[in-house]
């Protein structure tokens, strides 16, 4: 079967390789690699890698050992199926964030199989609104139930709660 | 020269504005072989009529002392007096749709085209308006009540009607794009911003109807209605003001390249009004009074609208222009 792997990847010496080495050691046959630097972003250049493989479960076994490796996958397709679609979005909680147990909030998002890879809060003074930026990672066919946990959250904890 | 006889209902504002802009684009008229008469401005408590076309000048000067001033119910007027077209521009209320609801209705069934800028008879019944403009064989044009001087709804009619559309979505309240803007650009917290907003004219005393999000809301209404063909209610709208939008959290957007907007977004699922993290350099990021209206289509793909969404030249410039698309098609006027 025909695999297409989409990955942002870090752009620092060895990062391609330590993301070919798993694809070659469970017999993935690399056809090409789009390494697209110029289109560089955040310090992660969005490359595209095809390759061929015999069975699916080699393909389950790739995108473990890209996980372990700490190699992030945006978009994963085989034969043209999409088997996996990250998306990643920003989202503002204002209101007394902190006070409302911020790590309950977090983690109830996580519960929903999404991943909180930034949290940064401004406060001004203690019995003011203060407010927190959120960057969840997610795939993208639990975005929507994401999103109602954040309004959830938000109800249950009187925030406002500004998507992107 | 065709004469093209009109009843303006409503001498607020925006009912000045027609008057003074039907006397300013004479030359315009003539130029298109026509000659606009108001031979009616109703008000509260009484109406001008004179067959052969008031005055303007007087009328703007003096209403009551510009002609004929009779007490008589505006209602009667829009029924009694024959015009081409009624032009209503009463203030807007969004429960009941009145005293708009009524006139243009009473409009159409007499078998007057109606333009309106008045958001709240669409908001009420959009659907029977559009009925008994339909039954009567008569035109009903209210380009002016989303976003003031943006052509969306003769857009969409005459240029991307084949289209299916995806979403709309849009800054369609000029008074919070202006605060938010402030606070963006100042880091000004939000009561300093609409106290700026009242003290340029850019936000009325009465500033909720705007700062909760209700104008927005009554327009996100009327596109649903009118350009999706849905059929939705204000109620139906999920509604967040721009009122628990903070210093803080504007400061942490702009860190992120964003900016907070107050958006309208529209599509077959959704009719949501609130704020937005909107990335810096999106087309959708206008700022001050600026209003923007994206929408997203099968063919045409993404296409941006900006201008100004308020203002009394605005909105009675975008009410003279249905008018002009009335009068374009000589059959639909009288003989």
């Amino acid at each position: 079967m025909k695999v297409e792997l989409e990955l942002l990847l870090e752009d620092k010496p060895g990062v391609l390789l330590k993301t070919l080495t798993p694809i070659a050691r469970n017999g993935g046959n690399i056809i090409s690699v789009l390494h697209e630097r110029e289109k560089r972003k955040a310090g992660h250049v969005p490359t595209v890698i095809f390759f061929e493989v015999s069975a699916e479960e080699r393909i389950e076994k790739i995108v473990e050992e890209l996980g372990k490796g700490g190699i992030k996958i945006k978009l994963l397709k085989s034969d043209g199926k999409t088997l996996l679609e990250k998306t990643s979005f920003f989202v503002i909680f204002v209101g007394h964030v902190m006070d409302t147990d911020a790590r309950d909030t977090i983690s109830r998002i996580m519960k929903k199989g999404a991943k909180v890879s930034r949290f940064s809060v401004k406060i001004t003074a203690k019995e003011e609104p203060s407010s927190a930026l959120l960057l969840i990672e997610t795939d993208k066919k639990n975005k929507d139930e994401v999103i109602e946990e954040l309004r959830n959250i938000a109800n249950e904890k009187n925030l406002l709660v500004i998507k992107e | 020269m065709k004469d093209v006889k009109i009843i303006l209902v409503g001498m607020g504002v925006v009912g000045k504005g027609v008057a003074e802009l039907l006397d300013e684009k004479r030359d315009f008229f003539r130029k298109k072989n026509f000659n606009p008469k108001v031979v009616a401005i109703a008000e509260k408590d009484g109406a001008l009529i004179d067959g052969e076309g008031i005055n303007l000048k007087d009328a703007l000067k003096d209403l009551k002392k510009a002609g004929k001033w009779v007490e008589e119910k505006s209602i009667n007027i829009v029924s009694g007096v024959e015009a081409d077209v009624v032009i209503e521009v009463t203030p807007t209320n969004l429960e009941t749709g009145e005293p708009g609801l009524s006139h243009i209705r009473k409009a159409l069934k007499s078998g007057k085209h109606a333009i309106t800028s008045n958001k709240g008879p669409l908001v009420v019944d959009f659907w029977g308006l559009k009925e008994d403009a339909e039954k009567n064989n008569v035109l009903f044009r209210y380009e002016a009540t989303v976003c003031a001087a943006i052509p969306l709804f003769s857009l969409h009619r005459n240029s991307i009607e084949a289209n299916r559309i995806e979403f709309i979505k849009g800054i369609l309240n000029g008074t919070t794009n202006y605060i938010l803007t402030k606070m963006h650009e100042d880091g000004i917290p939000f009561e300093v911003a609409l106290e700026e907003a009242i003290e340029s004219g850019y936000a009325e005393k009465n500033y909720s109807y705007d700062i909760n999000g209700n104008d927005a809301a009554a327009k996100a209404v009327i596109i649903a209605n009118a350009i999706l063909g849905m059929k939705k209610k204000y109620s139906d709208v999920k509604l967040t003001g721009i009122g628990g939008v903070t210093k803080n959290s504007v400061e942490l957007a702009k860190d992120s390249g964003f900016v907070i907007k107050l958006i309208a977004e529209i599509d077959e699922n959704k009719l949501e009004v609130s704020p937005r993290l909107v990335p810096k350099l999106h087309p959708l990021n206008v700022n001050g009074t600026l209003n923007a209206v994206m929408f997203k289509m099968d063919m045409a793909r993404d296409l941006y609208l900006v201008g100004r969404g308020a203002g009394k030249r605005e909105t009675a410039g975008s009410i003279i222009n249905d008018l002009v698309e009335i009068m374009r098609d000589e059959s639909l006027l009288k003989k």
